[in-house]
């Protein structure tokens, strides 16, 4: 590739990089949730990339807020295009917390949110994300060459959340997932929803990682 | 409004804040990977190893640096802790690993341990690797590996830690704890 030189004057009217080439982190698609039952991300449709074009890919939570108080944000794979979300997964979970009032904190495995050859949505988050207009849940998933029909999908995800807006007060909750879909098929849609109502509001990143 | 659809401006190498600089594949029964080239360019270097397995099962996957590009034996000290969950929900654990740790030692020093070696097994994860060109401060390393553990579990393990030198650290190497590598991809990046 050939060296494009840019003046002062160039750099600083250029406003827009679309499409910028040499970089690592390549966005793919950008989900808002409205009241969203489901978030999914199929590689094929609305322009997403979810196959051998990346070895990593890297999904993105920005302030991800639930309908129904302390609900937990979730995620499962698919290996049929998002025709059923139910991979086969083990995980391990832990967490740290403390209480804005400071009555308790910790860190600790927790053995109600990992998985054991599970084939259910994989919580995000111990117990759930607080209602409260300015509570949500922030951080990121990775999923390494989902691809692959040789290997197992490993995944790991660190998400932090404000949670418990009742009794006795609200906490910090930094959390923290390792684990696998135990599956040699190539995982091609991802989705994520709420424990049991919709996503009020958030947005979703995909990136492609070369 | 000045819209570029491919630049290639040096250094800013494509806008992006992670450039990609070298992509190394095991070939079964390599002894070990070694990434060189390490410099001032950047002040953080981040590696990805993604499906690395070893020849033999339960055998982890280790890091060590140079000084002088012929020796991997900077005085480390380091953390560990992982996490695990057995697929048949037989035990869960946190817990900090005395066994991955080391205090002013100079050997390799484990970014996962016991990595299954079945065909669908492995370990995949990163290493974060602070200014090693500096010549004033410690290196400080944070990693975090996830793998289908030999006893078939997911086993997520933190390590972090410094090497203890003002040396430049110019090349990272990475050993399996016992044997010889199998498979997997490691790609280097430096991150402006």
């Amino acid at each position: 590739m050939g060296l494009v030189k840019l003046n002062d004057r160039g750099v600083r009217s250029a406003t827009t990089f679309g499409s910028v080439s040499g970089g690592s982190f390549t966005f793919i698609k950008k989900l808002t949730a409205s009241s969203s039952a489901t978030l999914s991300f199929v590689d094929g449709a609305s322009d997403v990339v979810l196959d051998d074009t990346y070895k990593e890919y890297m999904f993105t939570f920005k302030d991800m807020h639930p309908q129904t108080d302390e609900d937990y944000l979730s995620f499962n794979f698919s290996v049929d295009s998002g025709s059923n979300y139910n991979v086969t997964k083990t995980s391990a979970f832990f967490r740290a917390y403390n209480y804005e009032n400071n009555s308790d904190r910790a860190v600790a495995y927790e053995t109600g949110y990992d998985q054991a050859q599970s084939t259910a949505f994989h919580a995000l988050v111990e117990g759930g994300i607080s209602s409260d207009n300015d509570a949500s849940l922030s951080g990121s998933l990775t999923l390494f060459n989902p691809s692959s029909t040789t290997f197992v999908k490993h995944f790991i995800a660190n998400a932090h959340a404000l949670r418990g807006s009742g009794s006795p007060t609200p906490l910090a909750i930094n959390n923290f997932i390792g684990g696998y879909g135990n599956t040699t098929s190539a995982v091609d849609a991802v989705q994520f929803k709420m424990e049991s109502g919709d996503i009020d509001a958030g947005t979703i990143k995909l990136y492609g990682i070369a | 409004m000045a819209t570029y659809r491919s630049i290639a401006y040096s250094p800013i190498s494509g806008g992006s804040s992670m450039v990609l600089l070298q992509t190394s594949s095991v070939s079964d029964g390599d002894g070990d990977l070694t990434f060189t080239g390490l410099s001032s360019d950047y002040k953080e270097y981040m590696i990805t190893h993604l499906n690395y397995k070893s020849q033999s099962d339960g055998a982890g996957l280790t890091i060590q640096g140079t000084t002088d590009g012929t020796n991997y034996n900077i005085t480390m000290t380091t953390t560990h802790f992982s996490a695990y969950h057995l697929e048949d929900d037989s035990a869960t654990s946190l817990a900090y690993n005395t066994a991955g740790d080391q205090a002013q030692g100079a050997a390799f020093n484990p970014l996962t341990r016991n990595v299954g070696s079945g065909d669908d097994e492995g370990t995949c994860g990163y290493i974060h690797l602070f200014n090693p060109s500096d010549t004033t401060f410690v290196k400080h390393y944070m990693a975090r590996s996830q793998a289908n553990a030999a006893n078939d579990n997911a086993y997520d393990n933190f390590s972090a830690g410094y090497f203890n030198t003002t040396s430049a650290i110019t090349a990272i190497q990475f050993q399996p704890t016992d044997g010889d590598m199998e498979a997997g991809t490691f790609k280097l990046y430096g991150v402006n």
